[in-house]
């Protein structure tokens, strides 16, 4: 537990000082945006009283620092900048629901199929299905996913014209839990949820096959076939439990990462998430949301990690033991 | 797992390359988005391409937020408006009159009397003494930049607005949608460093109806003042430069703010009567700047040398945008020809080789192994560009000219936005692109005045290259203080020599906005050839003047 507490505390520093680090500051890019949304220069009295205002926040970075650790005890995140005077917390609020369900459904998804046809690969490695589906999700895998996003959306979208170009609900509908509103979400989101899946799923897959591969070759795999238990049995109880275990442990990291969001799939498919919102405050050099993302991003990564400790006992007898 | 997320990063790289840079080769294949399902009817879609996936609810409109809620200058109007189809002259909106006194230090404005908010009470001189006060009491709430200290009521309709300085040309700064009238009686006493103001009411043509963060559906009014609307309804979605180009396609967005290489065969071919493709002239320009307060380009020799082996066409041709080079002066023919001088008219520079390399000789400077080098010192300059808007390729063709023609080697050093614009204003740079442009003569020059002098390392706010020259304030001032015509053009004569001979900057390609348009539901836009307003969303009044000429089409 208290190296969790020190994880928390150096994140939640790091947090603070590293945006600080980069070079630019808030003001640059208000100046920056505001340009190019009116074509325009700013008048010089406008770009100093947006500099006055927004210039040099690392005036006092002590105090500063304080009243951020302040604000986050009673769990307030601050209010944006890009979006004055938005509190972050509305921000996330907004995005952060699409994000989980997207990014978390397929998450678990590309890792049940991943890791499910991945122990059947391995289970005969070498026979007609491994020697199909092995390479094709090496190719698969290789290709990048903003360029597959970009042609299934084209394929399926424009071309074909079954699912919406941009999106993630019909916007048309009040926002609820109306069956039409959540048919719509689950038009809007087919489409970058497959391209998610079909672009993570081979990680897993190849993870799993390779780790069945070696598990197979256990004495107790065959001792168990020997004692004439059904191959099915023998795959899933023996050969299987004890070949998750790695892609397991990358699971349990992979749900830390999901409140990250997408950045490529927003973007590609206009999806509302909270991946371009960090895209954007880390542009804009927006303070308060790059920390409030990060700070969510960390709680998840630390709580992620904690269950994936907790819960690897159970899957794995032997932790137990060692104590 | 440390390969999937290798790959995660590297593919977001290029994510970001996506939709900000500006190949063409990624608007063929038609990538993108769609979503409202289209107009028709008496809607009207529009696509909003710079604001991200989703809106945030926030009508602070005198906030420095960069993502306030879309097109809420249809909300909430100004009181005067920059006509750019007349050389950008500030013209009155919901003013009826102003003039100034002799001093330039005072303005009177009469306003209109027909105006009503859309809860139906009457705008008042209380309620514009209350709105243009709002940024004199904390300059968080001066984005729209003014410089008037103070703002009284004179009676009923009349407010009055003093300089400390003679004002004569900028009030242009009231036309900023960061400075719009809004009603004293919702606004008063409210806190704006938290309230959002997610109800807004204002006099302008539209009243918010729906809010969703992924469309908003403005109403039309039927008590605006301005006249009576054929449209009833204008949606707005999120949407990005790719993707709108497939909605726009698709008929499933009507109205977009796109710069779209090859839009001519893509788009316009496709449909020639209902797809438009449009570019305005802003009036401004993308400019090299020198770095006037230091070594190697405080030399005004040096500076004409690169300005003139400049390869000005082929960079328009690069950007697919052939015939909008700039001219010397910084003065955009299309909104400034009369006011530009003979000499100088319509002139595209071409490359001087000659000339160039005879003020090479003349700036005293040798150019060894690549290097400037002048009694002992050796410079090797650097061209700090933009990297987010994908401007490689053409500081790259300007780094070629210049090694080609003179032998100078220049570095490319490209640079995040944030980090590039911190470089510009301390003025950590040799030579840099940057945008110059604002409303009328005296908004386009007035940055070059040594009052926006600031030395190296101190922020300077606009005066980027740190130009600093009696000559120029002298114009500047007599340019600024007075509104008789003869002076001012003589001024703007005398500015534009500085500009082109001096050479503070190098303007290199104009500024526009670029607008799509898919009129199968709405005709009546606005040409670029002929038009008294520019069709671009996000212009306030002109915006409105746009939707109030839309008809139905086949009606």
């Amino acid at each position: 537990m208290g190296f969790y507490l020190a994880a928390a505390w150096s994140a939640i520093t790091l947090n603070f000082f590293l945006p600080r680090l980069m070079p630019g500051d808030p003001s640059a890019a208000i100046v920056d945006k505001l340009q190019r949304v009116s074509g325009q220069q700013l008048a010089p009295s406008a770009l100093e009283s947006i500099q006055k205002v927004f210039g040099n926040p690392d005036a006092n970075l002590g105090r500063q620092y304080l009243d951020y650790l302040v604000q986050l005890a009673h769990l307030d995140l601050g209010t944006s900048i890009s979006n004055y005077p938005t509190p972050v917390s509305d921000l996330l609020w907004q995005g952060l629901p699409w994000t989980l369900l997207l990014v978390g459904t397929t998450t678990v998804v590309a890792f049940v199929l991943g890791t499910g046809i991945g122990a059947v690969a391995g289970w005969k490695a070498g026979g007609r299905f491994d020697t199909v589906i092995s390479p094709l999700t090496t190719f698969v895998s290789a290709i990048p996913y903003f360029w597959m996003a970009l042609v299934g959306l084209w394929l399926f979208g424009f071309l074909l014209g079954w699912f919406p170009l941009s999106g993630g609900y019909d916007a048309d509908l009040p926002i609820g839990l109306s069956p039409s509103f959540l048919l719509s979400v689950l038009h809007y989101g087919v489409l970058p949820a497959a391209t998610i899946v079909f672009s993570a799923f081979g990680g897993w897959l190849l993870g799993m096959r390779n780790m069945t591969v070696t598990t197979v070759r256990e004495d107790y795999v065959l001792l168990a076939q020997a004692k004439g238990l059904s191959g099915r049995r023998v795959l899933l109880r023996y050969a299987a439990r004890n070949a998750v275990l790695p892609n397991f442990t990358g699971f349990a990291l992979a749900l830390g990462h999901v409140v990250g969001g997408a950045l490529l799939t927003e973007v590609v498919f206009n999806y509302p998430g909270v991946g371009y919102l960090l895209f954007t405050s880390l542009q804009q050099r927006d303070y308060p949301v790059m920390q409030g993302v990060f700070f969510l991003i960390m709680l998840t990564v630390l709580l992620a990690n904690l269950l994936a400790d907790s819960v690897y006992a159970l899957v794995d007898p032997r932790i137990r033991e060692g104590g | 797992m440390p390969t999937r997320r290798a790959f995660i990063v590297r593919a977001a790289a290029a994510a970001v390359a996506v939709p900000l840079g500006t190949s063409a080769c990624t608007a063929g294949t038609g990538a993108g988005g769609g979503g409202a399902g289209g107009g028709g009817g008496d809607t009207l879609v529009f696509g909003k391409t710079d604001g991200g996936t989703t809106f945030v609810r926030n009508y602070n409109m005198f906030g420095p937020a960069t993502q306030k809620s879309p097109n809420g200058e249809l909300i909430y109007e100004p009181l005067v408006r920059i006509d750019y189809s007349d050389g950008g002259k500030v013209k009155p909106w919901l003013a009826e009159s102003m003039e100034f006194d002799e001093a330039g230090t005072t303005l009177t404005m009469k306003l209109r009397g027909d105006v009503t908010f859309s809860d139906g009470k009457p705008m008042t001189a209380d309620d514009v003494v209350f709105s243009l006060g709002i940024p004199l009491g904390d300059p968080t709430f001066n984005t729209g930049g003014t410089t008037y200290d103070s703002v009284a009521k004179k009676d009923a309709s009349t407010v009055t607005v003093h300089w400390p300085s003679p004002a004569f040309s900028e009030l242009g700064q009231l036309a900023s949608p960061q400075l719009p009238v809004v009603p004293k009686h919702i606004w008063d006493g409210k806190n704006l460093k938290r309230w959002t103001n997610p109800d807004p009411v204002g006099t302008g043509p539209f009243t918010l109806t729906r809010f969703a963060p992924q469309q908003v559906t403005l109403g039309a009014r039927t008590d605006y003042w301005g006249g009576r609307f054929a449209l009833k309804t204008f949606k707005i979605i999120p949407t990005s430069g790719d993707s709108v180009k497939a909605q726009l396609l698709r008929d499933d967005v009507e109205w977009a703010l796109v710069a779209w290489n090859g839009a001519e065969q893509e788009y316009v071919a496709k449909n020639p009567k209902h797809h438009l493709y449009q570019k305005y002239a802003t009036g401004g320009a993308y400019s090299l700047f020198f770095n006037a307060a230091r070594a190697p380009f405080d030399n005004v020799h040096l500076r004409r040398a690169l300005a003139m082996t400049l390869p000005r066409e082929d960079i328009v041709t690069t950007l697919q945008r052939p015939g909008t080079e700039a001219g010397p002066t910084g003065l955009v023919d299309e909104i400034y020809a009369d006011l530009i001088l003979p000499e100088y008219r319509g002139k595209v520079q071409k490359i001087d080789v000659e000339g160039a390399r005879r003020e090479l000789a003349l700036s005293g400077f040798e150019v060894r192994g690549g290097k400037l080098v002048k009694d002992g010192k050796s410079h090797s300059p650097r061209l700090s560009f933009n990297q987010d808007f994908g401007w490689d390729p053409y500081a790259n063709i300007m780094v070629r000219s210049w090694e080609k023609h003179l032998g100078i080697k220049v570095k490319s050093a490209g640079a995040p936005g944030a980090n590039l614009f911190d470089q510009q204003q301390t003025g950590d740079f040799d030579l840099t692109i940057y945008a110059t442009g604002g409303a009328g003569v005296a908004g386009i020059f007035s940055f070059l005045s040594g009052r926006a002098y600031r030395p190296l390392g101190e922020k300077a706010a606009a005066n980027i290259g740190r130009w600093k020259d009696d000559a120029t304030d002298a114009a500047i001032g007599r340019l600024l203080g007075t509104q008789d015509p003869a002076v001012t053009t003589s001024a703007g004569h005398e500015l534009q020599k500085i500009v082109a001979e001096q050479v503070p900057y190098s303007p290199i390609y104009n500024s526009y906005w670029f607008m799509a348009i898919n009129a199968r539901n709405w005709s009546g836009w606005p040409t670029p050839e002929n038009f008294s307003y520019v069709p671009f969303p996000g212009l306030g009044p002109d915006t409105t003047l746009t939707l109030l000429k839309l008809k139905q089409a086949g009606k």
